[in-house]
């Protein structure tokens, strides 16, 4: 009955919880993919830049991430608020991933793996979009690391299950990554 | 100095802006959102597309196959033992003897054997029917071919052109080219194996999101099949193909097609195929419409 109601053309869709919106995307109703995709659309486009730094191939990969949500949310099972971003975002990361593949990524390891630490006060200093910006000029295989490290929370097992490396060097990767990352921030800071 | 770890500090920051439009970035989210609706809609008519097709496709070899199996069956229907003479029962034997006994009887004209159907208040008898099953036939007879017929296996290379259809590709054009090498032949039938390509010409969207281009999907393929001379209808082909150029817009890595072909009508071949891609590991069944 609820779907019958929800599926009506006059439905005002900001008024829908997460929980609605999945049922009327499972329905296939255009206005709930529209909501969807409106509710996340700028956060899945930030993600797929962080990874790919293009941003022809950031909305490319967040097209075909949006059209798999769409045609697998079958699948989905609700669990609660936060469920469904983490599942969106993690078919974009995967979308990015596939496409970094296509690039071949390059990785180089390095000897010592060490915890950088930074000044807060520095880090604090920078704005939220300027660290953003500078997570987007690492280069491919330590962005790509640090992105799924930091930001997403991946384990090094899993990335380097993902990114077919091994561990230490996803280790490496990160170190590097960090190491850069502050030097970028240093220089920012002069 | 308090320190904080980069990883936390860096979460933080990334979180604060994740709904915000990147400055300087010239994306347009409406236009990403058209392009979505756009490749939904085109997998809505490609599913709608392959339902009707598949569901024709069926609907003709059903038919094709009916109509070959039909007089087949008739064979197996019971047949009427008891035949009535106004009223009477007789045994099937007993009229075979009597329309015998009536055929060779020398002193019977062909107009007094016709008027034994009719009584003798001068009305027509009951019709009467008889089965004649205990008199074999051969189940086959030799069929000549023509010496000027030409075998359709004589030409070895061959051309078709079809249209094939799954949930994936909706409907593409696309051509093919075997070799034929003829296992056996009589008068009546030509069996072959060949050897040859099969190529679909697929609409698939490009790196550009959205803009619809052709891309070639070829398979190198291998088949088994049985020709007939007298009746093109129960031609039919089995084989197998492995794509060569894996990795575009639809068929990723390991893919392989079988099908299975039949002749419906004329040069008219209709089939299911079966696609196994992504390693084996994902199975999209559909159908073929070959010309050749």
């Amino acid at each position: 009955m609820i779907i019958i109601q929800l599926k009506s053309k006059d439905i005002n869709t900001n008024f829908l919880n997460e929980e609605q919106l999945i049922a009327l995307c499972k329905e296939g109703v255009s206005s709930g993919q529209e909501a969807l995709y409106q509710e996340y659309a700028n956060l899945m486009f930030r993600v797929c830049y962080r990874y790919l730094q293009e941003e022809t191939e950031a909305e490319d990969a967040m097209i075909k991430g949006f059209v798999k949500v769409f045609t697998n949310i079958e699948k989905f099972d609700y669990r609660g608020k936060g469920s469904l971003k983490g599942w969106v975002k993690r078919i974009m990361v995967n979308e990015c991933l596939m496409e970094l593949r296509k690039r071949k990524m390059q990785t180089s390891p390095i000897e010592e793996s060490t915890q950088i630490e930074v000044d807060a006060e520095i880090i604090h200093q920078l704005g939220a979009e300027h660290i953003y910006q500078l997570i987007t000029q690492l280069p491919n295989g330590y962005r790509t690391v640090f992105n799924m490290h930091v930001v997403e929370g991946y384990p090094h097992k899993e990335i380097a299950k993902i990114l077919d490396i091994s561990e230490n060097t996803s280790k490496s990767q990160l170190s590097k990554a960090k190491a850069m990352l502050r030097k970028l921030i240093t220089e920012n800071e002069q | 100095m308090e320190k904080k770890n980069l990883n936390h500090i860096v979460k933080e920051k990334i979180k604060e802006v994740e709904h915000k439009i990147i400055p300087g970035v010239q994306w347009n989210k409406e236009n990403s959102w058209n392009k979505i609706k756009d490749i939904l809609n085109t997998k809505n008519k490609q599913l709608i597309m392959w339902y009707f097709a598949t569901a024709a496709s069926v609907s003709v070899l059903v038919a094709a196959t009916l109509d070959e199996t039909i007089p087949v069956l008739e064979q197996f229907l019971p047949k009427v033992e008891v035949n009535e003479v106004a009223g009477n029962h007789i045994s099937e034997e007993h009229v075979v003897r009597h329309e015998l006994q009536e055929v060779t009887r020398p002193d019977l004209s062909v107009e007094q054997l016709q008027s034994k159907d009719l009584n003798e208040s001068g009305t027509e008898n009951p019709a009467r029917t008889c089965n004649f099953s205990n008199i074999s036939l051969p189940d086959e007879y030799p069929v000549m071919v023509p010496k000027n017929q030409k075998s359709t296996a004589n030409n070895p290379v061959k051309v078709n052109v079809h249209a094939s259809s799954n949930q994936l590709s909706g409907l593409n054009p696309g051509v093919s080219f075997q070799y034929q090498y003829v296992l056996k032949q009589s008068d009546r039938k030509t069996h072959y194996i060949s050897i040859g390509t099969y190529t679909n010409l697929i609409i698939g969207a490009s790196s550009e999101a959205g803009n619809n281009r052709f891309y070639p999907a070829t398979f190198i393929n291998a088949a088994y099949g049985q020709q007939k001379h007298q009746d093109r209808r129960s031609e039919w082909e089995i084989g197998a193909g492995y794509l060569l150029n894996p990795n575009q817009v639809i068929y990723k890595d390991t893919t392989i097609r079988f099908h299975y072909t039949r002749t419906v009508l004329g040069r008219l071949k209709v089939g299911p195929e079966l696609i196994l891609t992504n390693n084996l590991t994902k199975v999209f069944p559909g159908f073929t419409l070959a010309f050749g």
